[in-house]
C-alpha cells in the first residue's frame, strides 16, 4: 500500500511524460466531440448552400472592380441625404427656437423687469447656445444615424469591415474600425460608442483614440461654410461650387488618412501588439424592420447624444455671454484673450478669435462659426451684431465682409478647415471617451494628440502659402 | 492594457536574481559560475559581478569551489522560484493577452523579480497548472522540481526521422522572430528532414515545404514522435483554399495560440467541421468562410494555421 505522498510523487513524475500539447488536444477534442452531439441531434431545414441571389449580392459588393465605387457612393448618398434633407427641418426649428423662442424670452425678461445680466446670463448665453445646438445638430444626427443602422439590419456594414479589413490589418487596427469611423462622421461620440463592436481591448482603444479624426457632423457646417465663402472663390468663375465641395471632401479624406497614419503609429508604439483576435461575423442579408430601425436609432443614438450636448451647451452659452460682457480694464475677457492670443495665432494661418472660439465651443462644435461671427464683431466693431455675446449666422456675402474686417484670408479659411478636422473632441466625445475607456490618461490622449497635430499642420500650411506667395 | 503600478524591484534583487539564474544555467550544464562567465553572460563589470558574488555567497545561496561556484540547496529553490516566475508569466502573457511573442520574454524578464510566490501559484492555477511555457521549456512546479530534459536541435536531427518541436529559444530576438514568422511553434510537426549542403534543412511542415535557415535551425530543439503518430496524406491549410472549394477541418496549428485559439474553437473550427470558401475581400485577405451554417471572415495569417484535409481528387488536382 503506497502512501498519500507516494501516489502524488509519482503522479508529479508521470505528468511530465504526457504529450506537450495534452491540454490543446482535450480543448479540441472536447470542441469536436460537442459539434458531434449537435450534429447527430439536430436537423437542420434546407441545404447549407446559400442563396443565388445571396451569393451575387456578396460578390458585387465584395468585388475587386464594384466594392469601392459602391461603397464611396453609398457613403456619399448618406451624407449628402443629410446636409440637404437637413436643412429644412434645421431651419425650421432655427427660426422657431432661435428666432421666434429667443425674441419671446426676451421681451418675458425684460417685461417682468429681470435686471440686463440675468436675461443675458440666461437668455442670450444658455438658453441661445442650446436652441443652436439643438436646432443645427438634431436633424442631421435624426437622419444619418437610422440611415446608418438601416444598413447595417440590411447586412452591409459587416461587408464594408470585410473589404477594408487588409487597410486596417497594416496599420495594426481591427477592420471593424472603419465602421465605428464611419459612424464618427456622424457623431464622435456617438462613434466612440460603436467601438463596443471590437472584441480585443487594444484595437477597441485604438479605434476610440482615432474616431475623432472622422469628422463629424457639427464640423460639416463650418468646413461647407469656408469652402463656399472663401475657397471657391479662389476657383474660375463656374467651377465655385464643385472646388468647394471638392475641398471639403478632401478634408474629410485627409481626417481618414490621419486616421489611419495615427493608427499605424499607436499600434508601433504605446499600443503595441498583435490582432488578438479576428473573426467577422457576415450575416445573411434581410430586408430591415423600418419603424423598429427609425425608433430605435431615434432613441439609443440621437437622443443620448442628443441629451449630453444640451448639458454641456447650458454652461457653453453662459461662458460665451460671461466672457463677451465680463470687464477687466477697459476691455472684455473676450477681447484680452483675443488680443493676447492674436500674434502665436496668425503665426499658425489662424486668428485669436478662432481659438477662443475653439475654447468656449468645446461642448459643440456646431456653435464654432456663430461664435467666430459673434466675437470678431465684438473685437473689430464691425456692423451686422446683435450685441455682446449674443451668437448669430448671416448669410455667406456679409459673413465674408465681417471676416475679412479681422483681417482674414483664404489662408485663414483653410487653417480653419484644417484646425477643424484637427483639434480636441467635443466634450461630449471626451466625456463618452472617459465612460468608455475608464481612464484619464488615455482621455487625455486623445484630447491632446489631434491638437497637436492641428497645430503643426496649419503652422506647416502657414509657413508653406507664404513662401510661395 | 495599463501600466504596472507596483514598485519597481531593487536594483541589487534584480543583479543577485540575474547572478543566480546564471548560477543556475551553469549547474544545469554541468559547470561551475566564475567570475568571467558571470560578468560576461550580464554584461555587467567585474566588479560589479564579483559584488554580486560574494553577496550570493554571504546570504548561503553559493558555495564557492575553487573559482568556481556552486548553488547551495537554498539557491537552487530559489533560482527555481525565479524561472518558475519568469515561465509562468510568460504563458500567461501568451494565454490571455495580446502581446506580441517577441515581447514575452523581455516582459517576463522584468517581472520575474517583482512577482511574489503566492501570486505566481494562482497565475498558475487560473491557467491550470501548465507544464510548459510559450517556447516549450518545462515550468518549475511550486514544489521546485523540474525535469532535465536536454533536446537535440534541428541542425543535429537525423534525415529522415519524423519530429515535433519541443523548445524553441527566444535569444537572439531576430532569429526568434524569423522562427515565429516561418509559422514555427513548440509542437508543431516536421516531417521529411533533410539537411542541405550550406546547414540549413528543408522539411515538411504541415502540409508545406519550407527550408529553415541555418541560424535558426540551432535554436529549434525537437522531440520524437511515436511509431503511428502520423499525419494524414493531403494535409493542407485554410489559407490554400480557393474560393468555392470545401475541406474538412483537421486541427489547428500548434502556433495558433491564445485567445485567438479559444475563439476559433468557439465558432466551431474543431476537427471534422466541414469548412467552404465563400468568397475574397477586394485585397485576397480576409475571406470568408462558411462554418457550421454561419459565415465569418478570417484573416489570411489565421487561415494559415487552420490545417484542413481535401477530398483526395482535389488535392490532387491543385497541387501544380
Amino acid at each position: 500500500m503506497k502512501s498519500k505522498d507516494d501516489v502524488l510523487k509519482e503522479a508529479g513524475e508521470l505528468r511530465w511524460q504526457l504529450p506537450q500539447d495534452l491540454h490543446d488536444r482535450i480543448a479540441e477534442s472536447i470542441h469536436g466531440e460537442a459539434a458531434r452531439i449537435a450534429g447527430r441531434s439536430v436537423t437542420r431545414s434546407g441545404g447549407d448552400r446559400r442563396l443565388a441571389w445571396q451569393q451575387a449580392l456578396d460578390r458585387l459588393l465584395t468585388h475587386p472592380l464594384t466594392a469601392f465605387p459602391i461603397m464611396i457612393a453609398v457613403l456619399g448618398a448618406i451624407l449628402w441625404l443629410t446636409i440637404v434633407g437637413a436643412n429644412v427641418p434645421s431651419a425650421m426649428l432655427g427660426s422657431l427656437l432661435v428666432d421666434k423662442g429667443h425674441g419671446w424670452l426676451s421681451e418675458l425678461f425684460v417685461s417682468v423687469g429681470a435686471p440686463w445680466w440675468l436675461k443675458g446670463l440666461l437668455v442670450d448665453g444658455m438658453y441661445l447656445a442650446t436652441a443652436w445646438v439643438i436646432s443645427v445638430m438634431l436633424p442631421p444626427m435624426a437622419i444619418f444615424f437610422p440611415c446608418f443602422t438601416l444598413l447595417e439590419d440590411f447586412g452591409y456594414l459587416p461587408r464594408v469591415a470585410f473589404n477594408l479589413d487588409r487597410m486596417f490589418q497594416r496599420v495594426g487596427a481591427h477592420g471593424k474600425q472603419a465602421l465605428t469611423m464611419a459612424m464618427g462622421l456622424g457623431c464622435n461620440a456617438a462613434g466612440v460608442v460603436a467601438t463596443r463592436i471590437i472584441d480585443s481591448p487594444r484595437e477597441r482603444l485604438i479605434a476610440i483614440l482615432t474616431n475623432n479624426f472622422s469628422l463629424c457632423n457639427g464640423r460639416w457646417p463650418t468646413q461647407i461654410l469656408m469652402a463656399g465663402v472663401f475657397i471657391g472663390t479662389l476657383a474660375p468663375r463656374g467651377w465655385g461650387g464643385s472646388i468647394a465641395a471638392l475641398s471639403v471632401l478632401a478634408v474629410a479624406l485627409l481626417g481618414f488618412g490621419f486616421a489611419m497614419l495615427s493608427s499605424w503609429m499607436l499600434a508601433r508604439t504605446v499600443l503595441r501588439g498583435e490582432a488578438s483576435t479576428f473573426s467577422l461575423e457576415l450575416p445573411p442579408y434581410r430586408p430591415p424592420d423600418f419603424w423598429k430601425t427609425l425608433y430605435t436609432s431615434v432613441i439609443d443614438r440621437t437622443l443620448i447624444v442628443l441629451w449630453r450636448a444640451v448639458v454641456f451647451a447650458l454652461p457653453a452659452g453662459a461662458a460665451i455671454w460671461l466672457s463677451a460682457n465680463v470687464f477687466i480694464g477697459d476691455q472684455s475677457l473676450a477681447a484680452w484673450f483675443v488680443h493676447g492670443t492674436d500674434p502665436f495665432a496668425r503665426l499658425i494661418g489662424l486668428t485669436g478669435v478662432i481659438l477662443l472660439a475653439y475654447i468656449v465651443a468645446i461642448p459643440a462644435n456646431e456653435i464654432v462659426v456663430p461664435t467666430i461671427l459673434m466675437l470678431t464683431v465684438l473685437v473689430t466693431g464691425a456692423a451686422g451684431g446683435q450685441g455682446a455675446g449674443v451668437m448669430f449666422e448671416t448669410d455667406p456675402g456679409n459673413v465674408r465682409a465681417i471676416l475679412e474686417a479681422d483681417g482674414w484670408t483664404s489662408l485663414t479659411a483653410m487653417c480653419l478647415m484644417l484646425f477643424s478636422l484637427c483639434h480636441n473632441p467635443c466634450s461630449t466625445t471626451i466625456y463618452t471617451i472617459y465612460k468608455e475607456t475608464r481612464s484619464w490618461k488615455w482621455t487625455a490622449v486623445s484630447a491632446l494628440m489631434p491638437l497637436v497635430v492641428g497645430f503643426v499642420l496649419c503652422g506647416l500650411v502657414a509657413a508653406v502659402w507664404r513662401s510661395l506667395s | 492594457m495599463d501600466g504596472f503600478t507596483r514598485e519597481a524591484p531593487g536594483a541589487l534583487r534584480v543583479l543577485l536574481e540575474d547572478a543566480l539564474k546564471h548560477a543556475f544555467d551553469c549547474d544545469e550544464a554541468g559547470r561551475g559560475a566564475t567570475l568571467e562567465s558571470l560578468a560576461g553572460a550580464m554584461g555587467k563589470s567585474r566588479e560589479e559581478a564579483a559584488m554580486a558574488l560574494g553577496e550570493l555567497r554571504a546570504r548561503g545561496l553559493l558555495v564557492a569551489a575553487g573559482d568556481a561556484h556552486q548553488l547551495s540547496e537554498a539557491g537552487r529553490k530559489y533560482a527555481l522560484q525565479v524561472v518558475r516566475n519568469h515561465r509562468i508569466f510568460e504563458t500567461w502573457l501568451m494565454r490571455q493577452t495580446s502581446t506580441p511573442a517577441v515581447d514575452w520574454h523581455r516582459e517576463a524578464h522584468r517581472e520575474e523579480h517583482r512577482l511574489e510566490a503566492d501570486e505566481v501559484n494562482a497565475m498558475a492555477d487560473r491557467m491550470n497548472n501548465p507544464r510548459y511555457d510559450p517556447h516549450g521549456d518545462p515550468i518549475p512546479t511550486r514544489e521546485g522540481l523540474m525535469p532535465k530534459r536536454p533536446l537535440p536541435s534541428l541542425a543535429a536531427w537525423a534525415d529522415g526521422v519524423p519530429a515535433r518541436i519541443g523548445h524553441i529559444e527566444d535569444e537572439p530576438e531576430a532569429l526568434f522572430r524569423l522562427a515565429g514568422a516561418l509559422g514555427l511553434a513548440p509542437g508543431t510537426r516536421m516531417d521529411a528532414i533533410a539537411h542541405l549542403a550550406d546547414g540549413s534543412v528543408a522539411a515538411k511542415v504541415e502540409g508545406r515545404e519550407l527550408v529553415v535557415p541555418a541560424a535558426v535551425a540551432g535554436l529549434i530543439h525537437l522531440i520524437g514522435v511515436d511509431v503511428g503518430d502520423d499525419l494524414p496524406e493531403g494535409l493542407g491549410r485554410l489559407s490554400d483554399l480557393r474560393v468555392g472549394e470545401s475541406a474538412v477541418v483537421h486541427g489547428l496549428a500548434p502556433s495558433c495560440v491564445g485567445p485567438e485559439r479559444t475563439r476559433l474553437l468557439d465558432l466551431g473550427v474543431v476537427p471534422g467541421t466541414k469548412i467552404r470558401c465563400e468568397f475574397s475581400s477586394p485585397f485576397g485577405s480576409p475571406k470568408s468562410y462558411v462554418i457550421r451554417g454561419a459565415m465569418i471572415g478570417l484573416r489570411e495569417s489565421q487561415a494559415k494555421r487552420i490545417l484542413i484535409l481535401r477530398p483526395a481528387e482535389v488535392s490532387s488536382s491543385q497541387k501544380a
